[in-house]
């Protein structure tokens, strides 16, 4: 039999820590203690109850009111509709959102009561009670059974597609807050950084792929488009192939009089092709660098497939530019939480610069002729 | 009491032959009188003080049976020396207070006298599974690595409690505040490895000791066994030897918790 | 009630302060913990005050010796890298069937010199396939490899 106990506060309830003797007769009282406590949490939860009640039928005789106040229907009111009618009703100009005037059901408003769980016997429910927080530990624990049971997944396979990670395109780990919410427990930036470090590690792990339901289960998935569409660098949609599921963004870009149009998927094997030729046709290790750069700004050198197209003039950097710049905004549209490290180190920004034009009665755009004083 | 009169009356009780910590005495005390009925009186309070068994006659007479679980013939020398719960650390790191434990040194390895350990590990089995028997909440308490969540485990397949993760200050000392209430304490806690990660006393030792409640300590040759209430002097390191000590905390567990059911 | 309890571990182990506690009354025998009986009926085995100098306190701790440890010794000196030790192996260690030989061999010819006592262990073990040193190369390859190798697919440690 399970109670789910309301905790009443403080003085009236003892902590109880010794109970009945199998031998009869010994300690009589200690079932009249353990009884009595009981008797606390249950008048706790009945008058909690009966709060929430009291609160739940007034928020509904505001709601009517509000709906006549406005000309509405009651019964078709959203929150939306409330919380628009309550800031035309009471315009404030007050910053802070605590102190601007709420209507909302009593669950959203006051504070939740922790409702601890035990038996009849006092016994707390869940093996990691006493840790205060059996929740997150619980979860904590988890990952590392998974990660023991996938590190015994055959590490020996040589290509990445057969090393079958877990793909982290589009999805980006719950923040903190998000994470406390889901799990109904506070926690501290230390938990939830030992909380990241497990799951990056279980990530990490060739056949992480196989923990995909439980690993989803604490990302949230992130909409690559999701920046403003007027400012901001033109990041491509991203098509998704129906059969094999592999999602692909096409980007252009130019620099000074080269155009650049790239092609990225996921899962790739890692194969970089620049107008049909590999990537050891470009000699100079500037070249080779700049078209690296994004792949190693966004940790994912060898995890994508790159083809690149290029039209125009060209000259040596010109045209590693133009593809670097293309790369780029397509990996921010595959993988939209690297999208703020690469606008940090510069790479999602189009270079404006343009060959000056030059002017009259000079060699050239700046240089002027040699001038003599006298 | 001040600490002269308490070494009095430890010699006083030395010198009538009745050994502190000895169940023997008083056993042959009991079988010869009647059971007294109640509480005992302030004098036999004093003497069960520092002799506990002189209050043997008070307690249930089911808890004088000598192996009421049958644990003894699971504690066996050759499966313990199999399970290497002989190997202490390095006689470097050896804690005064563990000497005691100790058959000598090999090479500089501390090497535990295993008919030494096996009879505390009966005593700390005993005591386990009859405060299970008694409905009571054993905590299993360690903080080694590579054992924890097998220690986890365990006390989740017996229904009791487990806690290998970071020790918060006060977690029972302050439950009160920090859970918003008043929630009831373990009965007894078991540490798997009684010194932290950091090699220092593990601090629910020491809360432990403030709140009364009786603990039960694997202390390797390194650890400190003040404050613990039932030692068992083993290697608390080897994968083998901590899965041997869980297998017989579970044995024990779960005896305790058939004997209950059968009770009630 | 058990709210008195003084949390000074210092003052007295467990039992200690809850017995004193129901002399003085503050405590109710009925009202005592569960464990106060186990502890009663099963007391532990050696003192538990945060003071207490358990036995040999002050006294050096004993070094194992055997006698076959000379054996040993000189058999590790001769063969630094021979085998590896298996714990989860069964049977004798590679330096353990040394001295057993070994012993076997002085029981027959008690009065030999040690290097003549070795040498003549080493053959024996020989005959029964235990290589100790590297034989020259022959035609099987399989005789002149090392004992290590014999015990190659077993790993180290604990």
């Amino acid at each position: 039999m399970l109670i789910r106990g309301v905790v009443s506060t403080a003085s009236s309830v003892r902590t109880f820590s010794s109970l009945s003797s199998l031998s009869t007769g010994d300690s009589p009282s200690s079932s009249g203690r353990a009884a009595r406590a009981l008797e606390m949490y249950m008048r706790g939860v009945k008058e909690h109850d009966k709060m929430m009640g009291r609160e739940g039928a007034n928020f509904e005789r505001g709601k009517r009111h509000l709906a006549n106040m406005m000309g509405m229907e009651a019964s078709t009111m959203t929150q939306n509709d409330i919380d628009t009618a309550i800031r035309y009703l009471f315009p404030s100009g007050l910053s802070d959102k605590k102190a601007l005037p709420i209507l909302a059901p009593p669950d959203q408003v006051l504070p939740r009561l922790h409702k601890l769980a035990f038996d009849e016997e006092g016994k707390p429910m869940g093996a990691r009670f006493y840790t205060l927080k059996p929740a997150f530990y619980q979860l904590l624990s988890e990952v590392a059974i998974r990660s023991e049971k996938v590190d015994r997944y055959g590490g020996e396979k040589k290509t990445i597609k057969e090393k079958n990670h877990f793909q982290t395109g589009g999805s980006v780990w719950l923040n903190e807050e998000k994470m406390a919410k889901k799990l109904g427990e506070k926690i501290s930036t230390h938990m939830y950084t030992q909380l990241m470090m497990a799951m990056e590690h279980l990530i990490s792990l060739p056949g992480s792929a196989t923990q995909n339901d439980f690993i989803m289960q604490w990302r949230e998935p992130i909409a690559a488009g999701s920046g403003n569409k007027l400012f901001g660098p033109p990041i491509p949609p991203v098509e998704i192939d129906a059969t094999t599921n592999r999602r692909t963004a096409t980007a252009k870009a130019d620099v000074k009089a080269t155009y650049a149009e790239v092609k990225v998927s996921d899962a790739g094997k890692g194969e970089f092709i620049v107008d049909g030729m590999s990537l050891d046709t470009f000699q100079s290790l500037q070249a080779r660098e700049t078209l690296l750069c994004p792949l190693i700004v966004s940790d994912l050198l060898g995890r994508l497939s790159i083809t690149a197209t290029t039209k125009g003039m060209g000259g040596e950097t010109a045209v590693p530019r133009a593809v670097r710049h293309a790369l780029s905004l397509s990996i921010a549209a595959l993988y939209p939480e690297k999208k703020e490290v690469l606008t940090l180190s510069g790479l999602l920004t189009r270079d404006p610069r343009k060959r000056e034009r030059s002017k009259v009665n000079q060699p050239g755009a700046r240089a002027k002729w040699i001038w003599k004083r006298r | 009491m001040n600490s002269a009169a308490l070494r009095s009356l430890i010699r006083r009780v030395g010198a009538s032959g009745a050994r502190p910590f000895s169940a023997k005495t008083a056993a042959a005390d009991a079988s010869a009188t009647t059971r007294p009925r109640g509480a005992p009186s302030a004098d036999t309070l004093q003497k069960g003080s520092v002799q506990p068994t002189v209050l043997r006659p008070y307690v249930a007479p089911e808890l004088e049976t000598e192996d009421l679980f049958g644990l003894h013939s699971l504690v066996n020398v050759d499966e313990m020396f199999e399970a290497r719960l002989h190997y202490g650390h390095k006689i470097g790191t050896l804690h005064e207070n563990m000497k005691w434990a100790l058959y000598g040194e090999r090479l500089g390895v501390c090497i535990f006298d295993l008919e030494i350990t096996r009879k505390h590990l009966i005593r700390a089995l005993d005591f386990v599974a009859h405060v299970v028997s008694r409905g009571g909440i054993i905590l299993f308490i360690s903080t080694h690595r590579d054992t924890m969540l097998d220690v986890e485990k365990m006390a989740e397949e017996v229904g009791q409690y487990a806690h290998v993760r970071f020790w918060q200050e006060g977690t029972l000392t302050n439950m009160k505040q920090l859970l918003g209430a008043s929630v009831r304490m373990p009965d007894t806690m078991v540490f798997l490895s009684s010194l932290t990660s950091m090699s220092e006393r593990h601090p629910a030792i020491i809360e432990a000791a403030k709140m009364t409640i009786p603990t039960v300590g694997i202390v390797d040759s390194n650890s400190d066994p003040s404050y613990l209430t039932y030692l068992v002097p083993s290697n608390d390191d080897s994968p083998q030897a901590v899965a041997y000590l869980l297998r017989l905390f579970k044995e024990a567990c779960q005896r305790g918790a058939a004997y209950r059911a059968k009770q009630l | 009630m058990s709210s008195f309890v003084t949390r000074s571990e210092r003052a007295g182990n467990i039992f200690f302060r809850i017995t004193a506690l129901i002399r003085s009354g503050q405590l109710q025998w009925a009202d005592r913990p569960a464990w106060y009986d186990v502890y009663v009926a099963h007391p532990p085995l050696t003192p538990h005050d945060w003071n207490v100098q358990l036995p040999k306190y002050n006294e050096p701790v004993k070094k194992i010796f055997y006698e076959e440890d000379i054996v040993r010794a000189q058999f590790y000196k001769n063969h630094r890298n021979v085998g590896h030790v298996s714990m989860d192996k069964e049977g004798d260690s590679i330096s353990q069937q040394f001295i057993n030989e070994y012993q076997a061999l002085s029981k027959e010819e008690p009065n030999l010199p040690m290097e003549e006592m070795f040498a003549k262990t080493e053959k024996r073990l020989e005959d029964v396939g235990l290589y100790l040193r590297r034989q020259p190369k022959k035609e099987s390859t399989e005789e002149t490899k090392k004992a290590s190798t014999e015990e190659s697919n077993t790993s180290g440690n604990q």
